[in-house]
C-alpha cells in the first residue's frame, strides 16, 4: 500500500514538472536605461524627447574626443538589477544612440563577469537597437552593467529575451515585474 | 518521499517516472514555444487569438498546413470594437483576397492572388501590416495586396480560424523604420553588423590600399573601406546587413572595382540562391562589359529584369543604389537613375553587398534606409487604393476617370503622415482640367493643375485653405498644344517639399512657396465640368538632404593629416582665414568666421539650434550663398537676442539690402533656427514654423558662410 501510494506520488510531482515547464512561454525582459540600480560617473542622466520616457543614461562626449586609443578614461557605470523568472539563453539587445565611429560601444558585464562589448557599427546620430551576445542565465536575480567604453554613447533601453527570432525595431514596453529594487 | 524496498515492478515504475521527467525537461523547450504561438483552443468566435495583440505596422508570419482536403483559414487582425470586425485574410480553394469585416459583414479589398501552388508541406508566410498597406508574401513572391488606412500604433488583435488545414507557428514581429549606416571605420577585424555570406569580406584602412601612394582625396570618401572577393568556385561574394522583414528600403553604397570585377547590392536577401539584385560590369571588362543589369536569383538561376549599357571606369569610384518598394526594382548611378523593373519575387529580406569576377570590390559609406514608390497603372480595380471624396470614379479601361457627378471631383490615396515627395500622373484632357493635389484633406492644398479653355493649355498651382475654401491661383504658365503623337496625354507632376512647389508639364515648369504645405495625402481632381482621364500613377519620396555638423573635433588637422583633404557632407568646418590662407596679419578681418569643405550644391539647409535664450546679449549671421571674403554679397540672416528678453529678432538682407527685420517670441530657453534654401526661394523657421519666405537667390548655390556671436555666446 505504501508502495502505490509513493507511486502515485511520484507520478503526481513528475507531472507537476511537466506542466510547470510546458507553461512557460518566450520571455522578453525590457529595461529602461534610467531605472539603473546604481549609477556611477562618469555615466550620467540624459533627457531626449527621441528616447523612451524622454531620458536615458550615457557617457558624456569629451573633449578631445576619440583621440586616446588607450582605453576609456574612466569605468562609469550604471547597474541594473533583474529577477530572471525562469533559466534559458537570452540574447540581449540595447537601444542605443552612437555620437560617432569612435563613440559606439558600451562594456557589458553580467553577473560580475567577463566584460564584453555591445556595438561597434556604424549607425550614428540615431537611435537605434543593437544586438549583442547571448547569455546563459538562471532563474532569479542577475546584474547587468553597462560600462564605459566609448564617451558618446548612450543607452535608452536593453531586452533581454529567449526568443532567438525576435528583433526590437521601435521602442519597447518596459517590463516592471522583472526590475529589483527600483 | 518515501524509498523502501522495491520489488521489480517497484523499480520499472522508479524507471518510468524518472524517464518521464526527462523525457518532458528536454522537449519542454519546444513545448513552450509550441504552446506561446499556438493557444490551446480558440475563443468562442472560433479564432485562436494570439495572446498579444499587435501594433501597427508589424508582419505577421507563420506556415501554412494543407490538409488532405485542402487550406480554408482566415487571419484576422481585429482592430474593431467587436468580435472580427477589422481586416481579415482569406484563404480558400486556392485563392488569397484580403477583406474588410465591419459588423460581421466581408467585403473585398484589394488585389486578390493564386494561392494554389501551396504543396502537402507546410509553407511559410509573412503578412505586412503597415498603416496603409497589407501584403502577403508566401513561397517567395507576393502573392496578394490590399490597401486601408489606419494610423501607426493602431492596436489589433490578430489569430486565425479555419475550416481545412491549419495555421502554425504564429507569431508578431514589429515593424519599424530601417536606418542602417556603415563608413567601416574601426579595427580591421570588426565585421560590424555585417554578415559575410559566400567570399571573403574584410575591413580595409587606407595604408594598405594602393591609393595610400597618391592620398588622392577625389577619389573615395575617406580612409576606411569593406573589401570583398570571391573565394575558391562560390560566386558571388555576398556579405548582407539586416532582416527577412525587410521591405521597402534602398541600400546604397560608394563603390570602386577593377577592371574584370562586377559590383554589385543586393535586396530581399534570403539566402545565397534567391534574392534580387544589380550587377554592374566595367567597361573594359573581358566578360561582358558595358552592362548595367537588375537582375532575379532564384534557386540559384539568374534572370536579367532589366539591363541597359554602362561600364564603370576601372579604380573609379562611384555611388551605387538599389531599392526595392512594392515590386518596383529601382537602380541609381550616381543619384541617377538607370534601370527600373517589376518583380513579385520575395517582397522582403536583407540587403547586402555584391562582389564577383577576377577582382575584388571596395565599398564604402553604406547606407540602408526607408524607401517607399507607389505606382498603379489602373489595369485592374484595387477596392480601398483609392477613395472617391467627390464624384463618381471608376478604373475601366487602363485609366481612372469619373463617371458621373457635375461638381469637382476628387479621389484620394495614401497617408495623412506621407510628406515631402514628388507625384506625377498622366492626363487626357478633353475639356476642362485635370490636375494632383497634395494635402489632400489638410488644412492647406496645393494643386497642380493642367486647364484647357478652347484650344490652349495653361499649367497652373493653386492653393485652397480649409476644406471649404476656393481654389486660388498663385501661379500660371502657358503650356504647347499636347503633341498628336501622345493621342493628348501630358505628364504632369508635382514636387511638395516643405512648402516648396514645383509643378510640371511636359518639359514647363512653374513655383510657387506655400509655408505649411508638405503634408497629406494626394489626390486627382477634376474641376466641375471637365472630362478627363488619369492613367500611370506615381510617387516618390524626395529623401532628406544629407546633414553636416559644426563639430568641434577633426579641426586640428594637424593630427589628422590625411583626413584634412577629404571632402564629404561630414568633414569640419575650418577657419576661413585658414582656407583662404590670407597673411596672419589679415586674420583679425575673418575672426570668429568658418566655412566648410562639405560640398553643398544647390538646395541645403542651415540648422542652428540656440540654447540659454535671455542669457546674454548675443548676435549670430549666417549668410547663404556668398563666397568666403566676398562681404555684403548673398543672403545675410542676423539673428539677434537680448539679455531678459525671450525675444528673437532676425533681419534679413541680400547683398547689401535690407529685405525684412521680424522679431520672433519664443516661450522656452531653447529654440531650433532653420536657414533653408530651395531653388530661388529662401525660407526662415523657429522651431518649424516659418518666418519669413522670399525668392531672393539664383537657382545655384555654393558654400555657406557662418559667423558665430560677436558678443556673448550661444551654442
Amino acid at each position: 500500500m505504501r508502495r502505490t501510494w509513493s507511486l502515485l506520488l511520484m507520478l503526481v510531482l513528475s507531472s507537476a514538472v511537466v506542466l510547470s515547464v510546458a507553461w512557460a512561454a518566450q520571455v522578453k525582459i525590457v529595461v529602461e536605461g534610467e531605472h539603473y540600480n546604481s549609477i556611477k560617473p562618469s555615466m550620467a542622466v540624459g533627457t531626449s524627447q527621441s528616447a523612451s520616457g524622454g531620458k536615458f543614461v550615457h557617457i558624456p562626449l569629451r573633449r578631445p574626443h576619440g583621440e586616446n586609443e588607450s582605453g576609456p578614461y574612466d569605468n562609469g557605470n550604471a547597474v541594473f538589477k533583474i529577477n530572471v523568472p525562469r533559466a534559458g539563453i537570452y540574447r540581449l539587445w540595447a537601444r542605443t544612440h552612437w555620437h560617432d565611429e569612435c563613440g559606439n560601444s558600451f562594456f557589458v558585464v553580467v553577473d560580475g563577469g567577463q566584460p564584453s562589448w555591445i556595438g561597434e557599427d556604424g549607425t550614428v546620430q540615431k537611435w537605434h537597437w543593437v544586438k549583442g551576445k547571448s547569455y546563459t542565465l538562471s532563474a532569479g536575480v542577475h546584474t547587468i552593467k553597462f560600462q564605459n567604453r566609448e564617451d558618446g554613447a548612450k543607452l535608452d533601453q536593453f531586452l533581454l529575451t529567449t526568443d532567438t527570432r525576435y528583433v526590437p525595431t521601435r521602442i519597447e514596453k518596459e517590463t516592471k515585474q522583472y526590475l529589483v529594487g527600483n | 518521499m518515501v524509498v523502501g524496498h522495491w520489488n521489480a515492478t517497484g523499480r520499472l515504475a522508479w524507471a518510468l517516472c524518472v524517464a518521464l521527467i526527462g523525457v518532458n525537461l528536454l522537449s519542454s523547450e519546444a513545448l513552450a514555444q509550441e504552446e506561446e504561438t499556438k493557444p490551446q483552443s480558440p475563443s468562442s468566435d472560433g479564432v485562436y487569438w494570439l495572446e498579444e495583440p499587435a501594433e501597427v505596422p508589424y508582419v505577421l508570419a507563420g506556415q501554412f498546413h494543407k490538409s488532405n482536403k485542402g487550406l480554408d483559414v482566415t487571419l484576422h487582425m481585429a482592430g474593431g470594437e467587436k468580435g472580427t470586425d477589422g481586416l481579415a485574410l482569406e484563404i480558400s480553394q486556392g485563392k488569397a483576397r484580403f477583406l474588410r469585416i465591419s459588423d460581421g459583414k466581408a467585403s473585398p479589398l484589394g488585389v486578390p492572388g493564386d494561392i494554389s501552388f501551396l504543396g502537402d508541406e507546410p509553407v511559410s508566410f509573412s503578412l505586412h501590416r503597415t498603416s496603409w498597406q497589407l501584403d502577403l508574401l508566401c513561397s517567395g513572391r507576393v502573392v496578394c495586396q490590399a490597401w486601408s488606412y489606419a494610423p501607426a500604433a493602431t492596436v489589433e488583435r490578430v489569430g486565425w480560424q479555419g475550416g481545412e488545414g491549419q495555421v502554425e507557428d504564429l507569431r508578431v514581429q514589429p515593424v519599424g523604420s530601417i536606418y542602417k549606416a556603415d563608413s567601416f571605420m574601426r579595427i580591421e577585424t570588426g565585421e560590424g553588423e555585417w554578415e559575410p555570406g559566400r567570399g571573403q569580406w574584410r575591413q580595409r584602412a587606407l595604408r594598405e590600399d594602393q591609393q595610400a601612394d597618391t592620398m588622392d582625396a577625389t577619389k573615395t570618401t575617406n580612409p576606411f573601406s569593406y573589401f570583398g572577393e570571391v573565394k575558391g568556385d562560390e560566386a558571388p561574394a555576398v556579405s548582407t546587413l539586416g532582416y527577412w522583414f525587410w521591405t521597402d528600403y534602398r541600400v546604397s553604397a560608394s563603390v570602386r572595382g577593377g577592371q574584370d570585377s562586377v559590383i554589385g547590392l543586393v535586396v530581399c536577401y534570403q539566402d545565397a540562391d534567391n534574392y534580387l539584385g544589380v550587377r554592374w560590369s566595367s567597361a573594359v571588362a573581358a566578360q561582358e562589359p558595358h552592362t548595367l543589369k537588375l537582375v532575379a536569383v532564384e534557386g540559384g538561376q539568374e534572370k536579367v529584369l532589366a539591363q541597359t549599357r554602362a561600364g564603370f571606369l576601372p579604380d573609379q569610384w562611384y555611388r551605387l543604389s538599389l531599392g526595392y518598394s512594392g515590386g518596383k526594382l529601382v537602380c541609381w548611378v550616381d543619384g541617377r537613375k538607370r534601370l527600373v523593373a517589376d518583380t513579385i519575387l520575395f517582397g522582403e529580406g536583407a540587403a547586402g553587398l555584391l562582389a564577383d569576377g577576377a577582382e575584388g570590390i571596395f565599398f564604402d559609406d553604406v547606407l540602408v534606409e526607408d524607401w517607399e514608390v507607389v505606382y498603379d497603372d489602373f489595369s485592374a480595380p484595387a477596392p480601398g487604393k483609392w477613395i472617391a471624396q467627390g464624384g463618381d470614379w471608376q478604373v475601366t479601361g487602363g485609366v481612372i476617370k469619373v463617371t458621373s457627378g457635375g461638381g469637382e471631383a476628387l479621389v484620394v490615396t495614401g497617408r495623412p503622415e506621407w510628406a515631402n515627395y514628388s507625384a506625377g500622373v498622366a492626363v487626357k484632357v478633353n475639356s476642362g482640367g485635370a490636375g494632383i493635389v497634395v494635402g489632400a484633406g489638410e488644412t492647406t492644398q496645393v494643386a497642380a493643375m493642367l486647364q484647357r479653355t478652347g484650344k490652349t493649355d495653361r499649367l497652373a498651382i493653386l492653393r485652397k485653405l480649409g476644406q471649404q475654401g476656393h481654389w486660388e491661383e498663385l501661379v500660371a504658365v502657358p503650356v504647347s498644344a499636347a503633341a498628336s503623337a501622345n493621342n493628348g496625354w501630358r505628364r504632369l507632376e508635382i514636387d511638395v517639399e516643405d512648402g516648396y512647389i514645383k509643378a510640371s508639364c511636359d518639359g514647363v515648369t512653374a513655383r510657387a512657396f506655400v509655408p505649411g504645405v508638405g503634408k497629406g495625402r494626394v489626390g486627382l481632381v477634376s474641376p466641375p465640368a471637365s472630362s478627363a482621364a488619369f492613367d500611370n500613377f506615381s510617387l516618390n519620396f524626395i529623401p532628406p538632404p544629407p546633414t553636416s555638423h559644426l563639430v568641434k573635433e577633426f579641426t586640428d588637422v594637424q593630427q589628422h593629416f590625411e583626413m584634412a583633404e577629404w571632402a564629404s557632407t561630414r568633414h569640419a568646418w575650418v577657419p576661413v582665414a585658414q582656407e583662404l590662407g590670407v597673411p596672419e596679419a589679415d586674420n583679425p578681418k575673418y575672426e570668429g568666421q568658418w566655412v566648410t569643405k562639405g560640398d553643398f550644391h544647390g538646395d541645403y539647409s542651415v540648422q542652428i539650434p540656440l540654447a540659454d535664450i535671455g542669457a546674454k546679449d548675443f548676435i549670430m549671421t549666417v549668410v547663404l550663398d556668398a563666397e568666403p571674403g566676398w562681404q555684403g554679397t548673398g543672403v545675410g540672416v542676423q539673428i539677434q537676442g537680448k539679455q531678459g528678453q525671450k525675444v528673437l529678432t532676425f533681419t534679413v538682407t541680400s547683398g547689401e539690402e535690407k529685405v525684412t527685420q521680424q522679431q520672433v517670441e519664443v516661450t522656452e530657453p531653447t529654440a531650433s533656427v532653420t536657414c533653408r534654401r530651395k531653388s530661388e526661394f529662401v525660407a526662415i523657421a523657429v522651431d518649424g514654423k516659418v518666418i519669413y519666405s522670399g525668392k531672393l537667390l539664383p537657382p545655384e548655390g555654393t558654400t555657406v558662410l557662418a559667423q558665430p556671436a560677436q558678443t556673448g555666446e550661444s551654442k
